[in-house]
């Protein structure tokens, strides 16, 4: 967990996508762990907070971050140009490694949306280690396949709700199709998609990716809350990554 | 460095940089940053007697030039600050300033009576001005009568310890406030805690916060945090820490030129966790530039 300020190494815009990449060699950064993103300097803009992102891949010292443009700060990050210097506090966040995955079989990955991006990181992890897996992931529309970009798109299943591209559907149909034990799912993607796997609790271990807005995202604002069966728990530091079980989903 | 020691009650601080109680945890956090021993103080989250779960959220939300929080004072409890926290205060030598609150009176001498036992400890931050909890804490610093008795009363429990009172940026008499508080014998008074506000989403209709009023804090609140401490300092000589949108080092210095001993850093080390220790360095470089020997020079600039 570090505090740097380092120049954009490469930024490329679709339309309301941005693929956000940094030389990054302070630590290793594993999958499901995010950043803290801001500007060197905060006069001048209409926001003050840094933003979460997580981390969509970290390979050869490049650390990358695909993000949906939405709001003011996206808005703004949307006018950085190479070479501009961010805020990064990190990497945050709870991960899981080697071992962890080794209890498992098999290990599906399931994206909704702009869900889709942090696992590409699992799935490139999952892979140079050798573990079984597939990648599982759904979008409204094949629109918005460009969070994707640059990623082969034969090793995944994709899924859309108006089957515009692969099946039609939600990427959580898939699991109606299979039936083993000792699978590990992971999931990240909205709440009601969480809703949809609560169904399959019992069957299956399940790990889910939060999200809240968050003011430190270091563990002392105790503002990304979420309710568990334990009580509340901050997202930035005893998750992101939470048993499904755990989740009130409220 | 010499000339940025200051002295709040018994404590003599290396530098007048300190956090804001509720953005700095206990310090374990940001001690991963940067060595917190550099700090002036290090001033806690807001402690109870019991823990407190805090409200339900959503519990933040980020306006233009404001955030609004309603955390809910949740906090670990005295118990628990002692098994797990207090180990990690005996290797520090910076001040260590514990920010209290009770729900009831009694909660807050109990508290009291607990921490001054508590030799790591150097000072009391007591909290009687927080918006977002239903029971506690602002009530007393409302009430002038209650105040005194308050702060009179946990002063002399806590005579180990220096007895700092935070107070409310939404006091209609700050004048009376601060002749009460030194009356009472306080060493210290910080101001100011965050304004309570409400915000809302016009997509749905519904409040930001899930408890519906938050506090407000960040640059807006500078001016307030100003105007609150000039009035203090022109009314008592007890001396007053400044807090409320300090974002970068002139706005520290203008806290000084309003006569505050000492500052606390807040919302913006949320942003930069390492900015008190760059406001340090500024301050340091200001001084010199502008031949000030002692931070209590500087409110004679104006």
């Amino acid at each position: 967990m570090n505090v740097a300020v380092l120049p954009i190494y490469r930024i490329e815009k679709i339309e309301k996508f941005i693929l956000l990449q940094f030389k990054y060699s302070i630590e290793d950064v594993f999958p499901g762990q995010f950043f803290m993103i801001g500007p060197e300097f905060i006069e001048n803009k209409d926001f003050i907070l840094n933003r979460p992102f997580s981390v969509a891949n970290f390979e050869r010292g490049i650390l990358e971050f695909r993000i949906r443009v939405t709001g003011k700060f996206t808005k703004w990050l949307l006018n950085c140009k190479k070479g501009e210097y961010l805020r990064l506090v990190g990497p945050l966040g709870k991960f899981v490694k080697n071992d962890f995955f080794q209890k498992y079989s098999k290990i599906i990955l399931i994206g909704g949306g702009i869900g889709a991006v942090p696992l590409i990181f699992f799935a490139d992890y999952l892979k140079k280690y050798k573990f079984d897996y597939k990648f599982i992931a759904g979008f409204p529309t094949k629109e918005e396949l460009i969070y994707l970009t640059g990623v082969p798109l034969n090793d995944l299943t994709i899924f859309t709700e108006d089957g515009s591209y692969g099946c039609k559907g939600f990427g959580t149909d898939y699991l109606k199709s299979i039936n083993i034990k000792d699978e590990l799912i992971i999931a990240c993607g909205p709440v009601n998609m969480y809703k949809e796997l609560k169904k399959y609790e019992d069957k299956f271990n399940i790990m889910v990716l939060m999200e809240e807005r968050m003011a430190c995202g270091f563990g002392v604002c105790l503002g990304c809350v979420v309710e568990t069966k334990n009580g509340y728990k901050r997202v930035c530091t005893d998750g992101p990554i939470f048993n499904l079980k755990e989740l009130m989903l409220n | 460095m010499q000339k940025l020691k200051v002295k709040i009650g018994k404590l003599e601080l290396n530098n007048p940089i300190m956090p804001a109680s509720g953005t700095f945890g206990y310090g374990k956090e940001f001690a991963r940053f940067f060595d917190i021993n550099n700090l002036g103080a290090i001033v806690t989250k807001g402690l109870s007697l019991y823990p407190k779960t805090g409200n339900i959220p959503p519990r933040i939300y980020e306006g233009g030039k404001y955030l609004m929080n309603a955390i809910g004072l949740e906090n670990i409890g005295f118990e628990r600050f002692l098994e797990e926290i207090i180990p990690f205060y005996e290797n520090l030598n910076c001040a260590i300033i514990v920010n209290c609150f009770g729900n009831s009176e009694d909660e807050y001498y109990i508290l009291a009576e607990k921490l001054n036992n508590l030799q790591e400890i150097d000072a009391l931050e007591v909290n009687v001005s927080c918006p977002n909890v239903k029971k506690g804490a602002i009530e007393f610093g409302t009430d002038l009568d209650m105040l005194y008795i308050l702060t009179k009363n946990i002063k002399k429990i806590a005579d180990k310890k220096s007895v700092i009172v935070k107070i409310s940026p939404m006091l209609s008499n700050i004048a009376e406030t601060g002749k009460v508080l030194e009356e009472a014998g306080a060493d210290a008074i910080t101001a100011v805690n965050t304004m309570k506000g409400i915000a809302i989403n016009t997509d749905n209709f519904k409040y930001m916060l899930g408890n519906v009023t938050g506090g407000i804090s960040g640059q807006c609140l500078k001016p307030v945090a100003l105007r609150i401490v000039k009035e203090l300092i022109e009314n008592i000589s007890i001396p007053v820490i400044g807090v409320g949108g300090i974002f970068n080092i002139n706005d520290a210095v203008e806290f000084f030129a309003m006569g505050a001993t000492a500052v606390q850093i807040g919302t913006a080390n949320f942003i930069n966790p390492m900015i008190m220790i760059d406001l340090i360095d500024k301050l340091s470089k200001f001084m010199d530039s502008s031949n000030i020997k002692s931070v209590n020079e500087i409110k004679n600039k104006i």
